[in-house]
């Protein structure tokens, strides 16, 4: 097991190397740079400071430079915002985007199977239809929709509840909602489907012939199992809702990581996109390790050695 | 497992919720809105209007500006012009102190502007100092900047000498990049301090150091930042903002219950196309071109309401000091529009082939129908030809611009910092950093050193006018209309008085008593 682990974080190395060559690649490719302003500084003094943030060496030099600080652990200096270093962007908006991810995904599981679990054991009666009839409707219509209308309704004509920012537990109500929404609707499709298969299994026919009470049955045994998939799809889902969610951010306007990603593309904040990206894909890593470590955990048949 | 895990995340998130306190909205909070975050609140390096905007709040130069945008004395209590119009001598009102109550000195200037001009540190409004002796040796790297024509031979007194009789000076004072710099940061001048600023929010309380707050100032100001104008109309909708940074276009058309609350009013900043005149499109084509357009629907119908019809490139409303400005008055501007199509018909007749002709502007809601309303009275106005739209990236189009790689022309906008005509024809001198259009004419320059360099209202009116005219004969960009400065207004504020700089400092807002 920890020699799995070991060496699937080993794996991830060259993976992480591969993102940042490619990211630097790309975000360097993009035209305009990071001075540029409609209110234009004189040539010479616009070389200095691109001199000052050594954007005046040639770009291998830069990336090695670039790479020698991230083994430092240093994500560089933000290159919109003077004085202020991309950690120190990131830890104030990483626990906004945590926050409101991380309730939303504890609302998505937690709905999403109760939903998905109700509705298999109701297999083809009107709860169940119902249920999938709403959890359709979830899936389909997007985030960009339901916020606004969450807003208009909540906020504008009810005033119940604040439109944006993040100044009370109150303000997150409304993005946290529209945020999960999907996921329960997604988790619960998921969780229904393959509750059902694992009903019809030969293990719990097994079990049911010995007459175990239903709830034992479908608690005890067929849960474990069903997880299964919901597991593989959290595993990325994780990595996307904790990262922060750009629409939702935008809506809201929450100073999380996604608002953060859209405004450092945007002012080719060069060290800021690739902070994010970096820690991005280092989630996405870890999410789908933990994901493979769950199996085993789910599924018996599943071991690591 | 899974539980454990679940247990994880819930404590992940508790922890985020450290720290966040509820602010309850009451009335001694002023709530402004934002369009960007500020790309840093130093006085000396800010450029971006979000920025001055929040500095004009904390910080007070030499001169600083009533709430009609006027100018009047800042921490300077008195100032005086040698007869020869090249020295200053400021003197610092005693009672200026920084929010510690430590004494704004002359020595605080000295700093400032010293920074300002060094070229290592970058700063933009550096060039507000150009007419200061020393500037240009200083720039080149020959001089250190202790060169720089400015000193402090007692606390309470700062001379300025400068190599010409500039005659907006003073309106240059009064930017926040020429306010004091304090010995440590942390410390402002202005009728406010920064307490807390992240990218989200700016929060600013009251400067008890600050000697002419009013008592129904409001306590704290808080700035919040919205990039999405429709996030920061919906805010002031549900009562969140008492004033928002702009309007969207589509409330404008529109605006309803809203439309008590709309603030418009003629603003000093101008939409217009710039020709690259690197590799000119025929002169002909080009006047041509300025002759179609259908100004007036354009302002009056395309965009929205309020703006103006541009003729030139200097707005109506700029003024000389305290006498107004009289543009370039032309022939053009009297005749409609069919008279006008007629006459660029006839300007292309003798060309032999009309050229495709490319629009480059950045994509947004405004820039989009302005393109297209242009394509259609182009292509209309003129048969045969072909305009193209390309809209890209904000800062795509940018760096295209201004390395000169656009084809035709390309949408610009500019926005004066001070209320100076001059601001508006220095963007063709010959390789200005906003010279977009390539546009290089010694005769042009000479006129402007001309207007830069005398005192007397008729002499400058008179060079700017003939730089004008020989800017608008050599068909170099097609001004399109003027800009109106538009915002959302809650009406319990009283003390908002509509300004073209569109500046409205804080400290002079308060609450309607009941």
């Amino acid at each position: 097991m920890l020699r799995f682990v070991l060496s699937r974080l080993l794996s991830t190395i060259p993976t992480l190397f591969l993102v940042i060559v490619v990211a630097f690649a790309m975000v360097r490719a993009a035209p305009g740079g990071p001075f540029d302003s409609e209110r234009a500084l004189p040539p010479d003094i616009e070389a200095r400071i691109a001199a000052a943030y050594g954007l005046d060496a040639p770009l291998h030099e830069q990336f090695v430079r670039y790479v020698g600080g991230l083994l430092q652990g240093d994500l560089g200096p933000s290159f919109r915002y003077q004085g202020t270093t991309v950690a120190e962007l990131i830890a104030g908006a990483l626990p906004v985007s945590l926050m409101v991810g991380g309730l939303a995904l504890i609302i998505g599981v937690v709905l999403g199977v109760a939903v998905g679990t109700t509705a298999a054991l109701n297999q083809n009666r009107w709860s169940d239809h119902l249920l999938m009839t709403v959890s359709m409707a979830g899936i389909s219509i997007p985030n960009f929709v339901i916020a606004p209308l969450l807003v208009l309704l909540f906020a504008i004509k009810l005033q119940w509840l604040p439109a944006s920012g993040l100044r009370s537990a109150g303000s997150l109500v409304l993005p946290v909602f529209a945020l999960s929404l999907p996921m329960v609707a997604y988790i619960a499709r998921l969780m229904r489907a393959s509750m059902l298969e694992v009903l019809k299994s030969q293990f719990i026919r097994t079990a049911r012939a010995q007459g175990l009470h239903p709830n034992t049955l479908v608690f005890r045994y067929a849960l474990k199992p069903s997880l299964i998939p919901v597991v593989s799809f959290l595993g990325p889902a994780i990595a996307g809702v904790l990262t922060g969610s750009v629409v939702i951010e935008q809506v809201f306007n929450l100073p999380g990581l996604g608002r953060l990603f859209i405004q450092g593309a945007l002012n080719r904040d060069y060290t800021l996109v690739m902070g994010l990206v970096i820690l991005y894909s280092t989630v996405v890593i870890v999410m789908n390790l933990v994901v493979d470590l769950v199996y085993g955990i789910l599924d018996p048949r599943v071991r690591y050695s | 497992m899974f539980r454990s895990l679940l247990v994880l995340l819930i404590v992940l998130s508790l922890a985020g919720c450290g720290g966040e306190t509820d602010v309850v909205r009451d009335v001694s909070t002023l709530n402004r809105g934002l369009s960007a975050a500020p790309e840093s609140l130093d006085p000396q390096l800010a450029r971006s209007v979000p920025a001055l905007t929040v500095l004009a709040d904390v910080y007070e130069g030499l001169l600083t500006r009533d709430a009609s945008g006027v100018l009047v004395a800042g921490v300077a209590s008195d100032w005086r012009l040698s007869d020869d119009g090249l020295r200053y001598e400021f003197t610092i009102d005693p009672a200026a102190r920084w929010s510690d109550g430590t004494p704004v000195t002359s020595a605080d200037f000295v700093r400032a502007w010293r920074f300002l001009v060094d070229p290592k540190n970058g700063a933009f409004y550096g060039e507000l100092l150009t007419a200061v002796t020393g500037f240009d040796e200083i720039r080149r790297g020959d001089s250190p900047v202790s060169a720089l024509g400015v000193t402090a031979p007692r606390d309470d007194q700062l001379i300025v000498s400068l190599t010409v009789n500039q005659p907006d000076f003073l309106e240059r004072v009064a930017m926040p990049a020429l306010a004091p710099r304090a010995t440590s940061t942390g410390l402002f001048n202005g009728a406010y301090v920064v307490k807390s600023t992240d990218l989200s929010e700016i929060v600013l309380a009251q400067n008890g150091a600050y000697a002419s707050l009013a008592g129904d100032a409001f306590a704290t100001v808080r700035y919040q930042v919205f990039e999405q104008e429709q996030t920061e109309l919906v805010a002031f909708e549900s009562g969140d903002l008492d004033i928002t940074s702009r309007v969207p276009r589509s409330l404008l058309r529109d605006p309803g219950k809203l439309e008590s609350t709309l603030r418009r009013t003629p603003y000093l900043g101008i939409v217009y196309l710039n020709f690259n005149l690197r590799e000119p499109l025929d002169v002909r084509l080009r006047e041509a071109l300025y002759l179609s357009v259908d100004r007036d629907a354009l302002a009056t119908q395309i965009v929205g309401r309020g703006e103006q019809p541009a003729w030139t490139m200097v707005p109506a409303g700029t003024r000389l000091g305290d006498t107004a400005y009289r543009g370039l008055e032309l022939d053009v501007a009297a005749l409609d529009i069919d008279r006008r199509i007629e006459r660029a018909r006839e300007l292309v007749a003798n060309m032999e082939s009309l050229p495709v002709v490319q629009i480059d502007y950045a994509s947004n809601d405004e820039n989009r129908v302005v393109a297209a309303a242009l394509q259609q009275m182009w292509q209309t106005a003129l048969p045969g030809l072909e305009v193209k739209l390309n809209n890209q990236e904000f800062r795509v189009v940018l760096s295209q611009a201004r390395a000169g790689k656009f084809p035709g022309l390309v949408r610009s906008s500019w926005i004066a910092d001070y209320n100076d005509p001059q601001q508006f024809l220095e963007l063709f001198r010959s390789g200005a950093p906003g010279n977009t259009s390539g546009f290089a004419n010694p005769m042009f320059d000479v006129l402007l050193d001309r207007a830069a360099a005398v005192r007397d209202p008729q002499s400058r009116q008179q060079a700017l006018n003939e730089a004008e005219s020989l800017l608008h004969e050599s068909f170099v960009a097609v001004p399109l209309y003027t800009m109106v400065s538009k915002h959302l207004v809650h009406q319990r504020l009283i003390g908002w008085e509509d300004n073209p700089l569109d500046l409205h400092l804080s400290r002079y807002l308060r609450v309607e008593a009941n």
